[in-house]
């Protein structure tokens, strides 16, 4: 027959394995849950970086810049020729689309050549 | 479990994470940088800047040389030019590159140079409607010039580059 000091020591020894057992579950649900926020952000990262590929895959040069070669070549045309062809050159390129600003281009090529 | 029982799982656990998350890492700059760039309308305007530098003189006069047939030609060579490409893709059999030039004096065609692959100018005019990215890449523009006698010629340059498999 057990003693009562025997009995005390097996009840909490059963109560230490069941707090135990949870603390073990609580720990472990962390982990996964961890595991799960990690591998979802970790996929819309790979997504994200899928798009932004796509976004920058292309390089288009219809952005404004500060020089146009083919714009300069008329302007140079425009100085070059007589008033009659000039007003000629300058209404067909004010028909035009250039990558640089003619009208900013024009005047700054006027300052120059006086 | 002993706790270097449970130490031993939690760094196999962090193991696993640590190469997981690289081998993400990995692949997301292999996807970023693997995408190649587009960069064939650069190019066919690049070879439109440099057939206009060409064809006009520093001072800005028109070359007259080419007015003459012997020149026209020679475009090619007299520009410095050359539309071979790298031989992958079968692209030494079918041509890159189309360039086509026209001179045009008082709204009519004086003469034209022609250079590269001419079925490639199938794929410009359509890029509106169909979206493909498999289409050659079109550039055409426009400007003037002047011949020392007081000329003006308006010149059209067509500059098509294909590299379908390298850009698209």
């Amino acid at each position: 027959m057990r003693s009562k000091r025997q009995k005390t020591q097996q009840f909490f020894s059963n109560a230490s394995f069941m707090r135990n057992r949870k603390a073990q579950v609580g720990e472990t649900m962390t982990w996964v849950v961890a595991t799960i926020i990690i591998i979802v952000i970790l996929i819309i990262s790979v997504y994200a970086s899928f798009l932004l590929a796509q976004t920058r895959k292309k390089i288009f040069v219809e952005t404004e810049r500060e020089d146009d070669l083919l714009m300069e070549k008329s302007l140079f045309a425009y100085f070059l020729a007589d008033d009659t062809k000039k007003n000629i050159i300058l209404n067909r390129l004010e028909q035009q689309e250039f990558h640089a600003d003619l009208d900013a281009k024009l005047d700054e090529m006027r300052g120059v050549l006086g | 479990m002993n706790k270097k029982a449970t130490d031993r799982i939690i760094s196999v656990y962090w193991f696993t994470i640590l190469f997981i998350v690289a081998a993400a890492i990995v692949y997301m700059v292999s996807i970023f940088y693997g995408e190649p760039y587009d960069v064939r309308e650069l190019e066919a305007n690049a070879l439109t800047n440099h057939v206009a530098d060409c064809l006009v003189l520093a001072t800005g006069f028109l070359k007259e040389e080419f007015l003459n047939e012997e020149s026209r030609e020679n475009f090619l060579e007299e520009c410095n030019l050359n539309f071979n490409t790298e031989d992958v893709y079968g692209w030494n059999k079918q041509g890159q590159f189309y360039l086509n030039i026209e001179f045009i004096k008082e709204e009519s065609l004086v003469f034209d140079i022609s250079e590269g692959n001419k079925n490639l100018i199938s794929s410009c005019g359509i890029e509106k409607e169909i979206e493909d990215e498999n289409l050659a890449k079109c550039i055409e523009r426009e400007f003037y010039s002047l011949t020392s006698g007081g000329d003006i010629y308006s010149i059209k340059i067509l500059s098509i580059v294909r590299k379908t498999e390298k850009n698209a």
